[in-house]
């Protein structure tokens, strides 16, 4: 592979600053890269697509007509982080994890951050997965979030900047545990001297993270991962999790809730169920409360969540704490309950339902990028300067119409990362999803999901939307 | 030296309490010898935090419970970057004459005191000066007294409790360091040194060379005209270095106390503290 030829470009590289010299903390990884030849570099790149395709390391495509699943396309040129920059990370991701919680927590009791006026009652209430039916229940240990992803990019400073929170089941964390499996398989050799700390205690720390919610003294709590099934997009990770935490992979048919408690039905007899890790959207958790039509939930799993005989995990209602215009709020809600400053910056963010954003919003359109509230997966997304007339119109409407749905930001340029493309070295859009699990003790994932945009210039990164990953290295020192 | 400290504080009660308030003093210090880093305080159950410096400038975290509840935990996690005081750089040529000086005293007065837990009898005034003779300068009378101590007390959990003072333990030396600590601070303010109380963590590089590595750990400071406080943990013989981690200081225990709050409610109550310290 031949780095010589790499150069950066206007915006922040991981891999070379302004001068184009090489980062001292991937040194060592880029000349272990550099010294591999052509020939020895392909065979290697076929090893890696085999070894994804064998584990079926695959996602699926909405909206696309001819095949569902896909291989996640992998890049093998690790992304590194140094260890001063993840005690950064670390620190701002727990302290928004612990404003987040705590939000979620008053706006299903007291409600105090909306009655002293510090978020207006409208952005919790009018948010499309607050869930009122909630207010006044305690969920175990008083824990909303127990796994949260949260998006990072980095700005041409190389500031990390909090793009979104995931607070509702978060996924991608399969990739990060498959995708350095395969590097340490492919390229033992780079992983030498680097000091790289280790992802694979994840697992054993999200059954710890699960079993720290189990409502029953009971020293063994069945813990069961709750899937929608074989067709939802993430199936892949949900059996890889539940396999690597030994635990149950169910769908809703396997659960019944009968007086109040949950059961899982065996072969031999029913079996209660304490703690559910659901990968299910609440819309569907429970077609007696939510939605209707929904055959992939559990009738009269609500009313067991209520009568605290069962936990779920992330507890119901975590959307309004995810939702983009929520979102804006996060550095008052930081100040507010933990009376702190934010450790992590955060994208200026205008919100249409304010007159003067939404003024600035339609007059700015072909600039900014669009986001409806309460979609994720970037879906429902317009990025203006790449935007068509057409689709600008279409937001224009959307916006006018349905204020409190949209929220703007200015297009950050983020960084960029050498990825393999034809052989060659090319900068690519990257940005990054550590995962923080928060049970007994709060604890931050030392690596995360590298998210690299694999179209020249694109800034979407969703997997869904084309987008591949990297490894992401966290240095120990 | 980064050391991350965990310190968690658990609390059960018999029967259920409300409104359950506590003020915190377990934000580690920023000063010339160390510098905090990441610093969160958890609560359960959720409350919100707030925050203001006292008279001595420790950060007090506030909180309010007031719906019943049986536990109340709060886990304090931090990371502290310590720098090495070189002893080198004590003064052993400051005379003891110099903290006599009318402005010391003046300045000083609150850490002259005999107050609360720190009684000055004629017997501590006898050892401290029996300690002091001949010795001309103050660092080797802090040392020499500091060694004092560590000879004649014995470290005994459970002998003594929160509210022993100075009296007490001097006629029993049974006792843990918040009880080294205020004997120190009482032999010196006996003899005109301003003395103060800290409280804090210590790193045990060894794990089980050191006293107090595994709950909140207590020492004094002591002032040396023209070079500042010195830390001296007489429980470890020891003039602190980096391994020590200053959260609180004050008069004595009653300013530097980790949690102290009330509630309301009856029944027996039960604490368990626990403190990790490890080096990064």
């Amino acid at each position: 592979m031949i780095l010589t030829d790499y150069k950066g470009a206007n915006l922040f590289d991981e891999l070379v600053d302004a001068s184009g010299k090489i980062r001292p903390y991937y040194r060592n990884v880029a000349e272990k890269l550099s010294s591999l030849g052509n020939e020895e570099l392909s065979q290697k790149l076929r090893s890696l697509e085999l070894l994804f395709l064998n584990q079926g390391i695959t996602f699926t495509v909405y909206g696309d007509e001819k095949g569902t699943e896909r291989v996640f396309p992998f890049d093998p040129f690790p992304r590194v982080v140094p260890a001063g920059e993840w005690e950064h990370i670390e620190a701002g991701l727990i302290q928004r994890i612990t404003a987040l919680n705590l939000f979620l927590y008053d706006v299903y009791h007291e409600q105090r951050i909306i009655k002293e006026g510090v978020i207006p009652p409208e952005v919790v209430f009018g948010a499309a997965h607050y869930r009122p039916e909630f207010v006044g229940v305690s969920v175990p240990k008083d824990a909303y979030i127990h796994v949260c992803g949260t998006d990072l990019i980095r700005d041409r400073d190389g500031r990390y900047l909090v793009l979104e929170d995931n607070g509702r089941c978060p996924s991608g964390v399969s990739y990060v545990l498959e995708n350095r499996n395969a590097m340490k398989r492919v390229f033992p050799q780079l992983f030498g001297s680097s000091g790289v700390r280790p992802v694979d205690t994840y697992p054993a720390d999200l059954l710890a993270t699960l079993r720290h919610v189990a409502p029953r003294e009971n020293p063994n709590p069945n813990v069961v991962l709750l899937t929608p099934g074989a067709h939802n997009s993430a199936y892949f990770e949900h059996s890889f999790l539940a396999r690597q935490m030994s635990i149950e992979i169910v769908e809703g048919r396997d659960l019944i809730a009968l007086d109040g408690f949950v059961y899982m039905r065996t072969t031999r007899g029913l079996r209660q169920v304490d703690v559910i890790y659901r990968r299910i959207d609440d819309d569907f958790l429970d077609p007696q409360v939510f939605r209707k039509d929904s055959c992939l939930g559990v009738p009269g799993l609500v009313d067991a969540v209520r009568r605290g005989n069962v936990a779920l995990a992330n507890a119901i209602g975590t959307g309004v704490a995810d939702d983009k215009v929520t979102y804006a709020y996060v550095p008052d809600m930081i100040r507010y309950y933990l009376c702190q400053e934010p450790i992590l910056d955060q994208v200026p963010t205008y919100l249409a339902w304010r007159d003067s954003d939404k003024r600035y919003i339609l007059e700015n359109l072909p600039q900014l990028v669009v986001k409806a509230a309460n979609e994720s997966g970037g879906y429902g997304m317009l990025i203006g300067p790449t935007a068509t007339a057409a689709q600008i119109e279409e937001f224009r409407q959307k916006v006018i119409h349905h204020p409190r749905n949209y929220i703007a930001q200015p297009v950050v340029n983020f960084s960029q990362h050498p990825t393999l493309v034809d052989g060659g070295l090319e900068g690519r859009h990257v940005d990054l999803r550590p995962f923080v699990l928060w049970g007994d003790t709060v604890k931050v994932l030392p690596g995360g999901l590298t998210r690299v945009a694999l179209t020249r210039g694109s800034l979407v990164v969703n997997s869904s939307q084309g987008g591949g990953s990297k490894d992401t290295w966290v240095l120990a020192a | 030296m980064k050391l991350r400290i965990l310190h968690r504080t658990e609390y059960r009660y018999a029967l259920p309490v409300r409104n359950n308030a506590n003020a915190l003093r377990v934000t580690p210090l920023t000063n010339l010898r160390q510098k905090l880093g990441l610093h969160l305080v958890r609560v359960l159950p959720a409350v919100r935090m707030r925050r203001y410096p006292d008279l001595y400038r420790n950060h007090v975290h506030l909180f309010e419970i007031e719906e019943t509840h049986r536990e109340l935990i709060i886990d304090v996690s931090s990371i502290v970057e310590t720098t090495p005081t070189p002893v080198s750089a004590i003064p052993t040529d400051v005379p003891l004459a110099a903290v006599r000086e009318e402005e010391v005293i003046e300045r000083f007065q609150p850490y002259l005191l005999s107050d609360g837990p720190i009684r000055i009898t004629p017997e501590i005034w006898r050892a401290a000066v029996d300690v002091e003779k001949d010795r001309g300068d103050l660092f080797s009378v802090i040392i020499a007294l500091m060694d004092y101590i560590h000879s004649t007390c014995k470290y005994v959990p459970g002998a003594t409790h929160i509210g022993t003072n100075t009296e007490e333990f001097f006629a029993k030396p049974q006792g843990v360091c918040q009880d080294y600590a205020h004997l120190l601070m009482a032999l010196c303010r006996s003899i005109g040194i301003p003395a103060r109380y800290v409280c804090g963590y210590v790193y045990d590089a060894k794990r089980g060379d050191v006293i107090g590595s595994h709950a909140s750990h207590a020492w004094s400071e002591i002032w040396i005209p023209g070079y500042g406080w010195l830390g001296v943990d007489p429980t470890n013989k020891k003039v602190i270095h980096e391994a020590y981690v200053a959260s609180a200081v004050g008069r004595d225990y009653r300013d530097a106390t980790p949690v102290s709050g009330s509630y309301w409610g009856g029944g027996d109550r039960e604490m368990r503290v626990t403190v990790h310290v490890e080096a990064k």
